[in-house]
């Protein structure tokens, strides 16, 4: 510890040297080396550093504002945060991980929230086996933060019966005693609905924000199920992915000449449910799917169309403003 | 290039015209060098002939890119994974910690003779301490640092204080 304190004296007084060495002399400095190479550092360099060397000149203000983010990597799209608000001059909000064992940031390429794209924060069962990599990054550890989501929990059992009965058990208590926002993912098909209930019912994200992906349809789940994720869920942002389809809470600004939840009070579960365009008039069980979600919500639902089959539905464009921290419910169905 | 060829050595001269001789598997880490010497059918030449200017590397800096191939010419060569090579900053070698402690304007000369010479572990190794020196500093730490002057305006530095409240604590 010493030895390390003595090294990064050592390396401060260094760089001070240089400080004064380059006031001394005109010598290159990080504002005079050529463009190529500044491109080479800010390679390493994650989105949170770029975007705060942003702030540091013009000519750096200059410069990132007109980097080719395409082939940097580094994405930057001004967003900002206020009363819970995120605003952005972007269709969507940009997301960024890193791989496990890599140190830089990428970008993720889609909407926010996306549950296919936030699989990236999934190091390795993150919670129980590894969450090192989350402690040791302070920025994206910031950035969850600010977008409600710290922990985030992989959940794929073992086969063998013992293991996965120990292996949920342990689960289990850890989520009831967590309670700050996660992200729950796990491998639908590798669940049981009665694990999958003891799973659910053991989250106390009472009040939090949390997301739960369930590759499962909703329909199936037993009504107490998903009765406990829409209790978890209130005063909260609530993402449900059933298979492939995301699920949202966003009020839909942009394909709805009325806004189907403004009259909702905060405290309320609203449900809307969207359904694909090219499957709205082929979805055998929509109204069982409907009176499912009714009767567990105990409130009409209402209902929507997307046009964006394949893609994202409700973030993909025309968003920029979305709300956190209200418990819209909103459910995605393909079949 | 051939093991003969790997033993005989070459002259580099310097932009302050002092000339470094250097073997040729140790300089073989310069792309540019090794470009130029295939180019001129000088690879297999016993000798090079005249010294190789480097125009753009003063002899101070050219002493400092030399030691570096010196001490990594056996290393493996790393393969040309453009994705990886943005990863990591952690992965520095203690040697390398402990070569890159000089002064800025050595650390930026350094990057710069890597850039020309087309020596990829040097250049990485250089970019990737000054990111360090960047990671996880606020815009007046940034300028501390790096000695740079705050040219905005309040209402400009205010407007990107706004812009930049994602990323702030």
């Amino acid at each position: 510890m010493e030895q390390e304190q003595e090294k990064n004296q050592e390396q401060e007084q260094i760089q001070q040297d240089g400080q004064e060495k380059n006031l001394e002399q005109e010598k290159l400095t990080l504002t005079t080396i050529p463009i190529p190479v500044l491109d080479e550092i800010l390679k390493y360099s994650n989105t949170f550093d770029v975007c705060r060397l942003r702030g540091v000149s013009k000519p750096f203000k200059k410069y990132i504002d007109q980097m080719d983010k395409s082939k940097s990597r580094l994405y930057f799209s001004r967003f900002t945060i206020k009363n819970n608000i995120i605003e952005t001059n972007r269709s969507f909000i940009p997301l960024y991980a890193r791989k496990p064992g890599f140190d830089a940031y990428q970008e993720i390429k889609m909407p926010m929230f996306n549950n296919l794209q936030l699989d990236w924060f999934r190091p390795s069962n993150i919670i129980y086996e590894d969450s090192t990599i989350f402690e040791s990054s302070k920025d994206l550890k910031l950035f969850l933060k600010k977008v409600k989501v710290i922990e985030i929990l992989n959940l794929k059992l073992e086969t063998e019966p013992n293991l996965r009965e120990e292996q949920l058990n342990n689960v289990c208590t850890k989520l009831s005693s967590i309670e700050a926002l996660h992200y729950f993912s796990y491998d639908g098909d590798n669940l049981t609905e009665q694990e999958l209930e003891k799973v659910i019912l053991s989250l106390k994200c009472r009040g939090r924000a949390f997301k739960v992906s369930l590759n499962h349809h909703l329909p199936c789940l037993k009504q107490s199920v998903l009765g406990a994720i829409l209790e978890n869920s209130k005063n909260a942002m609530t993402c449900i992915r059933i298979r492939d389809s995301l699920t949202f809470a966003p009020r839909d600004i942009r394909s709805t000449q009325t806004d189907p939840i403004k009259d909702i009070s905060e405290n309320d579960i609203s449900v809307i449910v969207w359904f694909f365009e090219n499957y709205q008039n082929s979805i055998k069980d929509k109204t069982v799917y409907m009176e499912q979600c009714e009767r567990v919500v105990g409130t009409k639902i209402a209902e929507g169309v997307s046009s964006q089959f394949g893609q994202t539905i409700n973030i993909d464009s025309g968003f920029n403003t979305f709300r956190l921290g209200k418990c819209y419910l909103h459910i995605s169905y393909v079949d | 290039m051939t093991d003969a060829a790997q033993e005989r050595s070459i002259k580099l001269l310097s932009s302050d015209n002092e000339t470094f001789q250097v073997p040729r598997n140790v300089i073989r880490l310069s792309n540019t060098i090794n470009t130029l010497l295939q180019d001129l059918g000088l690879d297999d030449e016993e000798d090079a002939g005249d010294a190789i200017p480097v125009q753009n590397v003063t002899s101070t800096i050219l002493k400092k890119v030399i030691a570096w191939c010196q001490h990594h010419h056996e290393d493996p060569v790393a393969a040309d994974d453009s994705d990886s090579r943005e990863k990591r900053t952690d992965d520095i070698s203690s040697w390398d910690v402990e070569f890159l402690k000089v002064d800025q304007g050595t650390l930026f000369e350094l990057i710069l003779a890597a850039n020309y010479l087309d020596i990829k572990g040097l250049l990485d190794v250089s970019c990737k301490t000054v990111a360090n020196m960047i990671k996880g500093k606020s815009p007046e730490e940034i300028r501390r640092t790096f000695n740079i002057k705050n040219d905005f305006t309040p209402e400009e530095e205010e407007q990107i204080r706004k812009e930049n409240a994602w990323c702030e604590d």
